[in-house]
């Protein structure tokens, strides 16, 4: 059982809803999901953002539009749509429900030390 | 001094060393592969360009204007190997089946297959493109090996051509699998077990902690191995690359001079006599019809030919790598193996036309014709072929014909001498052909004209046979049996060399050497009157084992 390999699995999981997160707060343009997203280690190659926002978009979660920028060609700034919103909500919902389980579960690992 | 090269990245210039070109559009390539049926494509290419136009941005400034390899490289590792591109996310393989299916469909491309290769993974890559069992390429490779030859050459040109399955997107698109994510891992998992190269690659993907740099390292080794060889063979690759070129093309203009006529390719024919003929009046008296002749051709080019015309490409492809065709290679490796098929069933369908054999039988009574005499003198009568007489025996075994008047004219007799089972002198005349039905050998058969004259005690066998050109060249024959009763005395003149063939007789003496002599059929066989060399043979019995049938030419 390779340890990088549980991590990566247990990274997939929840980079889309990370990345429906970021954007829920404000719109950005992928420079700064990429930041944000490796600040938290979720991401180890920046290619990997680009094939997903397109996946989101065509899913019609995200939209983009573009912005002019002052240091340099214009940008893509992706946003949430409403679908996107409560599609966002309802990982989110169930984001509380499974962290408060992996919480209680840790709890208890603590409570009850092992041999 | 180095070349530059200026690309657009997102609507900005950026000036690149020429290999930091190469590695950066190799990427933008291998990406492009990946999601090349993705209806999102374009937009991730575009989006990616602009941050890779950003991550280069930071590289540059007044004083380093030129982006070079290492800034490439870096660029690279931050944005990584596409093929971890999906494997970083939750995408579930056929969570969107319809657009997986048509990848399926269309994503298969021609590679060499590094895995199950017998020499170089050719047939294995073309089993997998045409998605039939290796062992039927392999098989069709072999044939053409017995059969043709050109199935080495086009081997080399194919391994040449072919780009070897280096990723693992290459493999899967190899096999026609569809790229996504569980697909990649399967694949990679198998490619775990692999040396050099791909241990890197893999150790690289699998340990992103302590170990990376280590990997790194060893990728770095790698690479620099791989840059190293790269440039040996380049040089190499260049100059057999402009051989190629030169060969292919000079064989093709001799192939298509050959077709269309210009020249004569087959020269038959010697001193005594001359036919070229061009492949053309060859194909209208083998093949049965326009048709046959016309797919012979056909086959033979697209045997022939295509392997030189890949010659070409694989040239090109060697001095010009951009020269690289997509599917050009398969295309080739495809019209071959249909010239393959065509050339089999043209010889099948040759073969058909031989596989029947009739002969007409005729038995001549010689005394009604006139033929009487102490002595029968035997000789070749007319010879349209002119062979002299010094040559005459030796060449018999040249096939000589020629067309006359939409005639067929062979020159080819065997002529031999046999007891007769009675007291009559005949002259047997067995004529056969070959065809595709009994009915229609027998017709070939019976077209067969021989000749022959009779001038009191001579006998004069023409060294011909004709038949119209209509009944085309089915092998056909005429052996000239002469039956003699015991006691007739006959003479062979010397022009009787020029049809000659294998006469019996006692003293088993060579039959050149019984020209110009008499025999007489005794009642053990025929025997030679006054050979020299039957009378010193005698003399040196003693010496001599009974064995030792061809006795020494007299000096």
């Amino acid at each position: 059982m390779n340890i990088e390999n549980s991590k990566a699995q247990l990274r997939k999981g929840i980079l889309e809803f990370c990345v429906l997160a970021l954007l829920k707060k404000e719109e950005a343009y992928p420079s700064d999901l990429l930041n944000a997203l490796k600040g938290a280690e979720l991401i180890v190659v920046e290619g990997t953002l680009y094939p997903l926002l397109n996946r989101l978009k065509n899913a019609g979660l995200l939209t983009y539009r573009w912005e002019e920028s002052t240091s340099g060609p214009p940008r893509k700034y992706y946003s949430l749509t409403e679908q996107g919103k409560t599609f966002y909500n309802e990982l989110a919902n169930s984001w509380g429900e499974l962290r408060d389980a992996v919480e209680k579960i840790l709890a208890d690992n603590k409570s009850t030390p092992k041999q | 001094m180095k070349k530059t090269i200026q690309v657009n990245l997102n609507g900005q210039v950026f000036t690149l060393d020429e290999d930091a070109y190469e590695r950066l559009s190799g990427y933008l390539n291998r990406i492009g592969r990946l999601y090349e049926n993705s209806p999102g494509k374009d937009d991730i290419l575009s989006d990616i360009e602009a941050r890779i136009a950003e991550l280069l941005l930071e590289r540059i400034d007044d004083r380093k204007q030129v982006i070079n390899m290492q800034d490439i490289q870096q660029v690279m590792d931050i944005m990584g190997d596409p093929e971890q591109f999906e494997a970083e996310t939750a995408d579930e393989p056929g969570s969107d089946s319809n657009y997986t299916y048509t990848r399926e469909e269309r994503n298969k491309r021609l590679f060499r297959d590094p895995d199950n290769p017998m020499i170089g993974g050719v047939c294995s890559g073309i089993g997998y493109y045409f998605g039939i069992d290796p062992i039927w390429i392999r098989l069709a490779f072999a044939i053409a090996l017995i059969f043709f030859g050109t199935g080495v050459l086009f081997y080399i040109l194919l391994w040449v051509v072919i780009p070897v399955a280096k990723t693992t997107s290459d493999r899967l698109s190899m096999k026609g699998e569809p790229v996504n994510i569980g697909n990649i891992g399967k694949t990679i998992e198998k490619e775990i077990d692999g040396f050099g190269e791909r241990v890197s690659r893999a150790g690289d993907r699998f340990s992103k902690g302590s170990g990376r740099k280590i990997d790194r390292g060893i990728d770095r080794f790698f690479n620099f191995l791989a840059e190293l060889l790269r440039g040996f063979f380049g040089v190499l690759g260049k100059v057999i690359g402009g051989a190629f070129i030169l060969i292919g093309l000079l064989t093709i203009v001799a192939l298509v001079a050959g077709t269309i006529g210009v020249a004569d390719i087959i020269h038959l024919g010697s001193n005594d006599w001359d036919a070229s003929m061009s492949i053309y009046e060859w194909g209208d008296i083998v093949f049965e019809s326009g048709e046959w002749m016309f797919l012979a051709i056909f086959a033979g080019f697209l045997l022939v030919g295509i392997p030189f015309i890949a010659l070409i490409y694989g040239g090109l492809v060697l001095l010009f790598p951009q020269a690289r065709v997509p599917y050009l290679g398969a295309s080739l490796a495809g019209m071959w193996f249909i010239g393959i098929i065509l050339s089999i069933l043209t010889a099948f369908g040759i073969a058909q036309e031989f596989s029947k054999e009739e002969t007409r039988f005729d038995r001549i009574p010689m005394t009604e014709m006139g033929l009487m005499g102490d002595t029968l003198i035997l000789e070749t009568g007319d010879d349209p072929f002119n062979i002299s007489e010094r040559r005459a025996y030796y060449s018999r075994n040249d096939f000589m014909m020629k067309i006359d008047d939409r005639k067929i004219i062979v020159g080819n007799i065997d002529f031999t001498v046999l007891r007769s089972n009675d007291d009559q002198v005949w002259l047997e005349l067995n004529r056969s052909a070959k065809a595709s039905s009994y009915e229609e050998a027998e017709r070939r058969a019976d077209s067969i004209r021989y000749n022959f004259r009779v001038d009191s005690n001579r006998l004069l066998l023409n060294a011909y046979f004709s038949y119209p050109q209509l009944y085309l060249l089915r092998d056909q024959e005429v052996e000239a049996t002469l039956r003699i009763p015991t006691g007739t005395t006959i003479y062979l003149a010397e022009s009787i060399k020029r049809i000659i063939e294998d006469i019996p007789n006692v003293t088993n003496t060579y039959d050149p050497q019984m020209v110009g002599h008499h025999s007489r059929m005794e009642e053990d066989g025929l025997t030679c009157l006054d050979c020299k060399a039957i009378k010193e043979m005698e003399e040196d019995e003693a010496d001599w084992s009974t064995e030792e049938s061809t006795a020494p030419a007299a000096p």
